[in-house]
């Protein structure tokens, strides 16, 4: 009866979620667009992070990577559709090779090549001024996105297009999770020794979590490029892979609808605060230290032990 | 040729500077175990401090140095107790995102209160002169010598002082070292307040060799990052080679390549090394050398 | 039962470790200068019962008592300041300094600043081998050369009550003999010892009186003599 009820809430809200733009104005299309586009971009990192256990701080590298790449081929006049899949091949390739290099390595380095990695991409942004435009940003040249969107207004070509990728997305890890390969995933994160002990090669499937990692982080920042079109070098810095970790934090790591929590907490915060100016950044730095010190298993895992306290002590009684 | 020994002179100023942060940065790596990304930013606010205290006080030079120090130095005994301390608990995960909030949190504060646009401290010892083909400035040799100065002084202090062999010994074994009755959580804070100090200092010389900017803490730290792995994890010496290997390596590659590129030196002398030995030049992997 | 003439009397001691029962109500205690052992097989509860009583672990529920004070909710320093030290598992000296720079450490609670050349003279004589090794660093040398050092840092406090925890661990025989010898060399000169151990033979051997654990419950106590001879410990844990 419950699963009944469940199904029917999912598919009306999935209703509401793709006659939203028809519903409303531009501006809060755009808040939607973004908790979309950072849903898929926090459930990239609660597979990394949450399912596999890897600690990657170098994921805006990704993000911004798969910007990049969107941005210019749609500058060369390619379907949206096929510009986001280039930012996922290339975002696929990039986990590919530096996960190779670096996922052997003691989780310290790792976390610094990481780092490394992502810092050196935003260095070659700034300077590589012939395509990346340096400083300034990429202006992105709005194109159709395909699949016969066509008819619909640019806005809502995007917005839709996310919505449809952020549902496969979903689908996707839902799947892969409850399959033999996620199982693996997950042993690795709870004990890395007794997976490989058990015969399984731990570093090839963390390279396989690495890249696809990458590929829909690589996404949900093509996305980004796509409908606000602009990219800046900052895409790659420190503060967008921070955005990413906070989300799976705050949300539930390890949690299926957590990333969904995360980012729509955290861009509910980011247009609540706006009103505040260039404080806001202070002040979500506070935010920052203060969630990750207080609620350590991030809002979901605190709400989740203490629902199974409470559970405990009625059982007792 | 001429110009590569200025440069080469030029690199070691630089690499001091990246050394005394770095060596600030392994120290509080080797003794609670976690990387705290707020270090830059005491680096930072050290010379903005200073920049304030001239600006809006009057005050000297020098007087301005040591105030700045102290002042950077309690604040970060502030943040290390409040923050860096908890933190050292947690998952390593939300530790190091801790004190990234505390990083970005000074930064745009500073960003707030002082704007982006560039400033200059300028010092009384700027006087140019020359040796042989190289010019230098009275600074520049300052910075040199009152690195070396500190490094050599932090490493005897830690290998040679009953204090610093107890913040020693907590990198090396912590069971072993609350075993004997140390005080573990107020070393914590003792070697953190030094680390602060470091940084501070580097900051404060440096404000009169370059012009500041409220990023130029996250700015230091990636490539004290790179110094960090290159010399090896906790290893004090290997942060001060490893910083000035760095400054030697990006102001002689400015020869040949343009200056922008630079800050990607740091990372690819470190990924070819991760590539090459993961445990870095000096250190162990595991094991701490302060 | 606490005893009135004991120095550190364990009252109805409970240790979890997540979630587990690890030592369950464990009541017993030391008298002064004797060598008192716990034996029992991996698992039985006498590391997490030593580590209680060192302040390593917490205690779930009981009492421990040092010299009738209770010392349950004391840390780990303020027990070595009232004369409990702890040679742990596994050794654990600190490997990148010297012989003489672990003893420095060991003797950082020692309230007589003066007596360092006295107390490390006599763990020279003792310890032999630390003599000719006093500037090498601690983890080059081997496990036996480690377990002295980490005895004698222990040593350096000066304290009524040393706990061992599985000295012979990973040693040779050879060197477990002199460890073993040394060990009743101290409480000879009138030291209160507890030695907890998986060599039941070498423990027992040595030791005055003895208390056997298994899953964290009080199995057997009594005279080691009478326990080398119990037919239970002869066949569980002598091998015989």
């Amino acid at each position: 009866m419950k699963r009944t009820w469940t199904r029917i809430t999912i598919a009306v809200a999935l209703v509401l979620v793709v006659a939203f733009p028809f519903l409303t104005n531009a501006y809060i299309l755009g808040i939607a667009q973004a908790m979309l586009l950072y849903f898929i971009y926090a459930m990239a990192m609660n597979l990394l992070m949450g399912y596999t256990g890897i600690r990657s701080f170098g994921q805006a590298g990704f993000w911004g990577v798969g910007a990049y790449v969107t941005g210019l081929m749609m500058n060369m006049h390619q379907y949206g559709i096929l510009s986001l899949l280039g930012a996922m091949i290339i975002g696929a390739v990039l986990g590919l090779a530096v996960g190779m290099l670096s996922l052997r390595l003691q989780s310290v380095y790792f976390f610094i090549t990481t780092l490394g990695v992502s810092e050196m991409l935003r260095v070659i942004a700034i300077n590589w001024m012939p395509v990346t435009r340096g400083p300034m940003g990429l202006m992105v040249q709005p194109t159709s996105m395909g699949l016969f969107l066509g008819r619909f207004e640019y806005q809502t070509q995007v917005y839709l297009l996310s919505v449809l990728l952020a549902v496969l997305c979903f689908l996707g890890l839902r799947t892969l999770m409850r399959s033999h390969t996620g199982k693996i995933l997950m042993s690795i994160r709870d004990s890395e020794p007794l997976a490989d002990s058990v015969g399984v090669n731990p570093t090839a499937y963390k390279v396989f979590a690495f890249a696809t990692a990458g590929a829909i982080t690589a996404l949900s920042g093509g996305l980004n490029a796509m409908a606000y079109r602009i990219v800046v070098p900052d895409f790659l810095s420190m503060q967008y892979t921070t955005i990413g970790l906070l989300m799976v934090l705050i949300g539930g790591s390890g949690e299926l609808w957590g990333p969904l929590f995360g980012a729509l907490i955290y861009v509910g915060f980011n247009e609540g605060l706006r009103s505040i100016g260039e404080f806001r950044l202070v002040i979500f730095a506070l935010i920052m230290i203060l969630v990750v010190m207080l609620f350590p298993k991030g809002l979901i895992g605190t709400l989740k032990q203490q629902t199974n306290k409470i559970k405990q002590r009625k059982q007792q009684t | 040729m001429d110009i590569v020994l200025q440069q080469a002179a030029n690199g070691l100023v630089l690499g001091m500077s990246y050394a005394l942060v770095a060596t600030g940065l392994t120290l509080v790596f080797g003794v609670l175990r976690m990387m705290n990304l707020s270090h830059g930013e005491l680096y930072m606010l050290g010379a903005y401090i200073l920049s304030a205290l001239m600006q809006y006080l009057g005050l000297p030079y020098v007087v301005g140095c040591v105030l700045s120090v102290l002042l950077v130095a309690l604040i970060g005994y502030f943040f290390g107790m409040t923050v860096v301390q908890p933190a050292s608990h947690l998952e390593p995960i939300n530790a190091m995102l801790a004190t990234f909030g505390v990083s970005t949190l000074l930064s745009n504060l500073v960003l707030l209160i002082f704007k982006a646009t560039p400033r200059m401290v300028s010092s009384p010892f700027q006087v140019v002169f020359q040796i042989g083909p190289v010019f230098l400035t009275i600074q520049k040799l300052i910075v040199v010598g009152m690195g070396l100065l500190l490094n050599l002084g932090v490493y005897l202090v830690i290998h040679h002082t009953t204090f610093g062999k107890m913040i020693w010994a907590i990198s090396e074994q912590r069971t072993a070292a609350e075993i004997v009755g140390i005080d573990t959580k107020r070393m914590h804070n003792l070697a953190f307040t030094m680390g602060a100090v470091l940084a501070a200092i580097s900051g404060v010389l440096v404000s009169a060799l370059y012009s500041l900017a409220p990023n130029m803490g996250s700015g230091i730290m990636t490539k004290c990052f790179a110094i960090v792995v290159l010399g090896g994890l906790g290893s004090i010496p290997g942060a001060i080679i490893g910083g000035l290997l760095l400054g030697l390596a990006e102001s002689l590659f400015t020869i040949i390549i343009p200056s922008q590129w630079t800050p990607a030196i740091a990372f690819v002398l470190l990924i070819v090394l991760l590539i090459l030995k993961p445990e870095g030049l000096i250190g162990k992997s595991k094991g701490v050398k302060l | 039962m606490p005893e009135n003439d004991a120095i550190l009397s364990v009252e109805d001691m409970t240790v979890t470790y997540r979630e587990i029962v690890a030592v369950s109500r464990l009541s017993i205690h030391i008298k002064p200068k004797e060598i008192l052992t716990i034996i029992g097989a991996n698992g039985a509860g006498k590391s997490t019962t030593l580590k209680a009583i060192a302040g390593l672990e917490p205690v779930k529920s009981g009492k421990i008592r040092f010299k009738g004070e209770d010392i349950t909710a004391k840390k780990i320093r303020e027990r070595v300041d009232l004369g409990i030290c702890l040679v742990p598992e596994g050794r654990l000296v600190f490997p990148g300094m010297s012989v003489i720079n672990n003893m420095q450490m060991g003797f950082l609670r020692n309230p007589n600043r003066h007596r360092f050349n006295a107390i490390a003279e006599h763990v020279f004589e003792l310890f032999p081998r630390l003599a000719e090794r006093k500037k090498q660093v601690a983890g080059t040398m081997s496990g036996g050369e480690q377990q002295m050092l980490a005895i004698a840092r222990g040593m350096m406090r000066e304290p009524e009550l040393l706990l061992l925890d599985e000295p012979s661990l990973g040693i040779s025989p050879i060197l477990v003999e002199e460890i073993a010898k040394t060990i009743c060399r101290l409480r000879d000169e009138g030291m209160s010892i507890l030695l907890v151990e998986q060599n039941a033979s070498m423990a027992l051997s040595i030791s005055d009186r003895g208390y056997v654990l298994e899953t964290g419950n009080l199995a057997l106590s009594g005279e080691s003599s009478s326990l080398l001879n119990d037919d239970r410990v002869r066949s569980a844990y002598l091998a015989i």
